[in-house]
């Protein structure tokens, strides 16, 4: 199967393109600008990064995002005319606006960050990290964090496992799953504190010092091409700020 | 020939407790020798591999006395980091020991970070690969693999790493046949490389080959010296815990040329002596064209079909990621199939509430670590009990059965943490077993389990079939399959490739290559003799019978 088009644009080229749209969707605050801007990521999402199950699947996280956005932020927002209010709850247009485009940018931002994550391993992202000259120390870390939580939630599968196999029952009551979860703590505490150590002695003996920089492996350096497209779009996100800074799209021009 | 490490009286005592892990402790080996380390749980095998990589007592603490010397070299003030790159490792729980999230990646993580020049690393990376059969692995997540293949994985990257003293610490637990054959040539091939290696295990037969072997027992060297001398006095090896070649020593002693009749059979088992099981009942697990594949997309199972009776001792055999964890998971009812269907008498597992189904199938887990949680042994035991809701006569009634039926009698009040990983693996056993489940599943009960801890646990098992519990247990090791299950399936691909007596499937050596095994050393020296047996106790009663014994 041919890989997404995204993977082949060099890790740090990757991270420069997300980090540009990160700031593109703090750019506005307009809810159709960002709508578009968002749009503009979903497509990417599923057309460049070949995520769009994945994207489905947070589809619902996205829409609370979006409602939980518009309903909280009307009561810090004075501006504008009311067009609710329930007891002490009031609401402008301005803020209802406002609250849509917050929503709309966090949903962006984590299909972006959806979107980065569909194409890159995490050695890729301590690749890319270290070309920005950050210390080994800090991508070992990462991808140790990435190795980990797997390692953490299959421990705790098992742990789980084992207790329901043991006719363990969790109930729908929160505390009542709270109490019961409580056997499983012990377990994964007792295998990370072991894997803790464990590991450690491992990277040592493979050589890992943190402030030893590594041989890279598996990835060229970038070429021109790579950084083409973070050009572009960096181009893109000046205009955008250009069009910000003459007053377009914003619904409250004094706010992020 | 330089000597590659020297040890030279070594006394280790761990931070707390009260015997020597390792007392007076002496061996050299030179460079370029391979050795097996042989004992059994707590001989101080892994102990000797620590001091070897300064990680006893940088790491683990303790007090130490005598010397460790490494290439001439002495460990003494000097931590692992040190030795990077002189000595590699692959630790016994080799799952916490991996770094990386890629396959790839994980056996590039050593040449990267020990400085190797960037050209050099995709040659060690493909050819460490390639020794422990990974190549078409090398893209998947790490998380996804089984536990054979994350053990072959924590092998290649070691081998990656081309260090000059390699220790390999019980490195076979979770590997197929054909992956302890694989690692046995690995060990071999380093020695005519010039390389030193040492590999630590409870399996006799992973010696064979090797240049020498040491046998530890109570922390002190029992015996030293080639394998097929030293392996073959049965007396050495059961004074280190390890299970002795008794036929290998037969054979070896009478040489290849007398003569057996072809036409010697035995007519029962040695071992398997019918009384000793429950009589097989009606089915009662039926797995019908059985699917599942895991949310990443790895199709486990595929159309397996396997049906099991009441009263059955089946042993599950195959290949690592073959897909018998899988199914046993959907037999006691911890997966939702993706297509096909389990049924236990009729019923899908996942439709019994969960109190019916604990008692229905008692699941003991590959690692009782995942599974124990209480202080004592005895509050351990009786969880499951409670869970029912059963009164305390009764819980206590169960606590004492499933106790003695373990073994454990005069331990209730122990903390299972602190008991070694036989004694835990039986807890956990007791702990399923006081659930008093019709259908008891074992998923490699005897990983990491000395000859005399594997003989306990599988007698009590044996003894409790017997009452009747229906019995399903998954195994790399050939010899216990061989011993005690009266059926065994062949698992490969997700699918069952035949099922049958042990006697037919264990010696049919092209079915069992098929799915990365082959049949137990009896097995294949009984078809050079021509008799029918898969067991030592066979063989040797095949032999009697035909009068060998008496022949000059």
């Amino acid at each position: 199967m041919k890989e997404p088009l995204l993977k082949n644009l060099h890790p740090a080229a990757r991270l420069t393109l997300l980090a540009v749209v990160l700031a593109l969707l703090t750019t506005f605050n307009h809810p159709a600008y960002v709508a578009a801007l968002a749009a503009a990521v979903t497509f990417a999402v599923v057309f460049f990064c070949r995520a769009g199950r994945a994207l489905r699947r947070m589809a619902p996280l996205a829409a609370a995002f979006v409602l939980l956005s518009v309903v909280m932020w009307p009561p810090f927002i004075d501006a504008g005319r009311v067009v609710a209010r329930f007891s002490i709850y009031r609401a402008t247009d301005l803020g209802v606006l406002y609250g849509l485009a917050v929503g709309l940018r966090i949903v962006g931002m984590l299909f972006a960050g959806l979107a980065f994550l569909a194409v890159t391993t995490p050695e890729e992202f301590g690749r890319a990290l270290q070309s920005f000259r950050l210390p080994p120390g800090a991508t070992v870390t990462l991808t140790l964090a990435f190795r980990l939580l797997p390692v953490m939630f299959e421990t705790s599968a098992r742990a789980l496992e084992a207790q329901r196999a043991r006719g363990l029952e969790f109930g729908s009551n929160f505390l009542s799953q709270a109490r019961r979860a409580l056997p499983l703590v012990v377990p994964v505490f007792l295998y990370s504190l072991r894997s803790a150590d464990q590991l450690a002695t491992s990277l040592e003996l493979r050589g890992y010092r943190a402030t030893r920089r590594p041989t890279p492996y598996g990835t060229e350096p970038p070429t021109r091409w790579d950084w083409a497209v973070p050009a572009a779009l960096i181009a893109c996100a000046a205009a955008a700020l250009g069009l910000r800074l003459s007053g377009h799209g914003a619904v409250l021009p004094g706010r992020l | 020939m330089a000597e590659a490490f020297e040890v030279a009286n070594l006394t280790f005592t761990y931070q707390g407790r009260p015997r020597p892990a390792l007392s007076h402790f002496n061996l050299v080996l030179d460079e370029g020798r391979t050795l097996g380390v042989l004992g059994h749980s707590g001989a101080g095998k892994s102990t000797l591999l620590a001091a070897l990589a300064a990680v006893v007592p940088a790491v683990k603490r303790g007090t130490l006395s005598g010397a460790v010397r490494v290439l001439g070299e002495s460990l003494a003030g000097l931590k692992p980091r040190d030795v990077a790159g002189t000595v590699a490792f692959v630790f016994e729980d080799f799952d916490a020991a991996l770094v990386a999230t890629t396959v790839e990646d994980e056996v590039a993580f050593g040449p990267r970070y020990l400085g190797v020049p960037a050209p050099e690393i995709p040659a060690r990376v493909e050819g460490a690969l390639a020794a422990c059969g990974l190549d078409a692995l090398r893209g998947r997540r790490v998380e996804s693999l089984s536990g054979g293949q994350k053990q072959r994985l924590a092998v290649a990257a070691a081998l990656a790493a081309d260090a000059q003293l390699l220790l390999f610490d019980e490195a076979t637990t979770d590997l197929d046949p054909a992956g302890k054959a694989a690692l046995k040539r690995i060990v071999g091939e380093l020695g005519e490389r010039g390389r030193t290696a040492v590999a630590a295990d409870n399996d006799a037969t992973q010696a064979l080959g090797l240049d020498e072997v040491a046998l530890l027992g109570q922390g002190e060297l029992v015996a030293y010296g080639a394998p097929h001398e030293t392996l073959a006095d049965a007396e050495l090896t059961a004074r280190a815990g390890v299970a002795p070649l008794p036929y290998l020593d037969f054979f070896e002693r009478r040489g290849s040329d007398y003569r057996l009749r072809p036409s010697v059979k035995i007519k029962k088992r040695a071992y398997e002596n019918e009384a000793a099981y429950a009589v097989p009942g009606p089915p009662t697990v039926v797995a019908d064209a059985l699917t599942f594949t895991y949310p990443g997309g790895v199709t486990a199972l595929a159309d397996f079909d396997l049906t099991i009776y009441e009263g059955d001792f089946i042993a599950l055999v195959g290949e690592n990621g073959g897909g018998k964890t899988t199914f046993a998971k959907a037999v006691a009812g911890l997966l939702e199939p993706s297509a096909g269907t389990v049924r236990i008498r009729g019923r899908a597992p996942r439709s019994l509430p969960a109190k019916r189904r604990a008692q229905t199938v008692g699941y003991l887990f590959q690692n009782p670590d995942h599974q124990i949680f209480r202080a004592t042994v005895r509050e351990e035991i009786a969880f499951g009990p409670r869970q029912l809701g059963l009164p305390a006569e009764e819980i206590g009634r169960r606590v004492a059965g499933a106790m003695a039926a373990v073994g454990l009698i005069g331990l209730e009040e122990e903390d299972p943490f602190a008991m070694p990983k036989g004694d835990r693996q039986r807890v956990a056993l007791a702990s399923v077993l006081a659930m008093e489940p019709e259908l008891l599943v074992m998923d490699e009960p005897t990983t990491g389990l000395d000859r005399a801890e594997v003989a306990s646990l599988m007698e009590a098992v044996v003894a409790l079939n017997r009452r009747g519990t229906t019995v399903i247990f998954i195994t790399h090791a050939m010899d216990v399959a061989a011993r005690y299950a009266r059926r065994v399936a062949v698992v490969a691909g997700g699918r069952v490739l035949a099922e049958g007596k042990p006697r037919r499937i264990l010696a049919d050596a092209e079915l069992l290559s098929r799915a990365g095994l082959e049949p137990p050393l009896a097995a294949r020296l009984a078809r050079e003799l021509g008799l029918d047996a898969v067991t030592g106790e066979e063989l040797a009663c095949a032999l009697q019978n035909d009068g060998v014994q008496n022949r000059p």
